[in-house]
């Protein structure tokens, strides 16, 4: 039984991270329409700036992890005004950018490879203790994790309903014609998405290399499968979804390592996807607006 | 005038949509663009709104030349589209939906919504479902609503007929007119060209990206050439 516990616990901690990664993802899609597959990449080098920032440059890691997150937002802005706006502006084919999205993600990855190498990297600070919560066992490290994402959902949540981007960015993700003719700058609101999709996904970033401990340039990569599974799961572009999916597909692949073996993870979160697609084409909270 | 609109040309690639239109709508007044489908009706009211860009012409509203000022600042003097089709944000509520309205302004005023609920009595007792629930009837009457919350001086509708049962048709057209009279211009696209030219002041029809023929409402009604074309032939009689 206890076996059973702990597992919940690890389930816990990885929805909490897929959860700071699918929202980030799953906003962007809402408001720009098009899936990044690049994201995993940003998720990379959350783990390597922060990496950068307190070993060789010896920075505390609070320090270090506040520093990059929104400079990730950041070179997401870039990204997107540099090479993603422009195919955008020429009529924006959703088939097109996912090539190019595709096509960026190895271009960053292979960029990064040069720049930090290819061997694995680990932050100074460790996991911390063992606490006892409950039936729960989790390492300081992993209640910060949960902490961090359950904040941050909690500040998505107020975004999107008590501030004015937030209202701009489910509109534009209801129906950006309208979203335009109401007086909305999309320009600024899409640019305000990247920045936030940046550092939802440096963060996430971040967490997963606490967690997993030792990481590589594409760390992050081997999570975006898993990440999309989340989001599709919930209902593509629903950010409320996203939080759900990652909720779902976290906890049921950590449960499942206990009789399957953790080598079939990824496998689970993809039959769970599969099924439940079977059933709910339209993902668990359906959006309204979308096709 | 409200509106000018002179020797406006827009295109799709190397289609040309508008081939040098030029229009006037006077503050006060309901003015119907009626034409056949493909005849550019459409593509002019999302040239007004700032949704395509211009290749040649000029737009003033209200004195100002707009031509080049970007969609969402145009809401802002005064010009408010409501879309073809659902004209509303499916996912939000219809509170919300009104609530974007006045998203250049900041808050709603209660006045702007004690009105819209005047004219449109459903939509309040469907304000805390999302609007994407509503009947089609329900869902034009939100997107008007929408539009009205932001206090326009030209109201630019896009087929607002469009889907709609023929009683429901009507409704709405007494409700546009309820509107003019309030003090709200109106620039009106229709494919119903027997209701949009019942009830406006003027109509320009458009054919292939350019204006043939322009007259006061009831005149095109009577028109033959306009009847033959628009209205399914000859009047009765």
């Amino acid at each position: 039984m206890s076996i059973l516990w702990l597992s919940l616990g690890f389930g816990l901690v990885t929805a909490s991270i897929l959860a700071l990664s699918s929202v980030g993802l799953s906003l962007q899609f809402g408001v720009t329409n098009y899936i990044n597959f690049a994201y995993g990449a940003f998720l990379s080098l959350g783990m390597l700036l922060t990496w950068t920032l307190t070993r060789p440059l010896h920075l505390p890691f609070w320090l270090g992890a506040a520093l990059t997150i929104p400079i990730c937002g950041l070179v997401a802005v870039v990204v997107d005004r540099v090479v993603l706006e422009p195919f955008v502006r020429r009529g924006g084919n959703l088939l097109y950018l996912l090539i190019v999205t595709f096509g960026l993600s190895l271009i960053l990855d292979n960029i990064m490879q040069a720049a930090w190498g290819v061997g694995f990297f680990r932050f100074a600070v460790g996991q911390g203790a063992d606490l006892h919560l409950g039936p729960f066992q989790f390492t300081v490290a992993q209640l910060v994790i949960i902490g961090v994402a359950a904040a941050v959902m909690v500040g998505v949540h107020l975004l999107l309903t008590r501030t004015r981007l937030g209202k701009a960015m489910r509109a534009m993700s209801d129906n950006p014609a309208l979203a335009r003719v109401s007086g909305i700058d999309t320009k600024r609101v899409t640019m305000s998405t990247w920045f936030l999709s940046g550092c939802l996904a440096g963060a996430a970033g971040i967490a997963l290399a606490l967690n997993i401990v030792s990481f590589q340039t594409t760390s992050g990569d081997d999570l975006l499968f898993v990440v999309f599974a989340a989001v599709i799961l919930g209902g593509i572009g629903q950010t409320y979804g996203a939080m759900l999916g990652a909720l779902v597909i976290g906890v049921v692949t950590e449960v499942s390592a206990v009789y399957v073996g953790s080598a079939y993870k990824s496998d689970v979160a993809f039959l769970i996807l599969v099924v439940v697609l079977l059933v709910r084409p339209q993902g668990l909270i359906p959006a309204l607006g979308k096709a | 005038m409200l509106l000018e609109v002179e020797d406006l040309h827009v295109s799709y690639g190397k289609i040309a949509a508008l081939k040098g239109i030029s229009l006037q709508v006077g503050a006060g007044e309901i003015v119907a663009l009626i034409g056949a489908n493909g005849a550019g009706k459409t593509t002019t009211l999302k040239t007004l709104s700032g949704l395509r860009t211009v290749a040649a012409g000029r737009v003033r509203f209200r004195g100002e030349d707009i031509t080049t000022m970007p969609g969402h600042r145009r809401v802002r003097l005064g010009l408010c589209q409501v879309p073809e089709g659902r004209g509303l944000f499916p996912g939000m509520t219809v509170m919300d939906n009104l609530a974007m309205g006045t998203y250049t302004r900041g808050r709603a005023d209660p006045a702007d919504l004690q009105r819209v609920f005047d004219l449109f009595p459903r939509v309040s007792e469907r304000a805390r479902q999302a609007a994407g629930t509503l009947s089609g009837g329900e869902q034009q009457m939100v997107a008007i609503g929408r539009a009205l919350m932001s206090r326009p001086e030209l109201l630019l509708l896009d087929e607002p007929s469009m889907g709609l049962a023929p009683k429901l048709v009507a409704q709405i057209f007494s409700i546009i007119a309820e509107i003019n009279r309030q003090g709200t211009t109106v620039l009106l696209v229709e494919q119903n060209a027997n209701q949009a030219l019942g009830l406006a002041h003027r109509a320009y029809v458009l054919e292939t990206g350019r204006i043939v023929v322009t007259d006061t409402g009831q005149a095109l009604l009577g028109d033959p050439g306009v009847r033959a074309a628009y209205l399914g032939g000859p009047p009765p009689g």
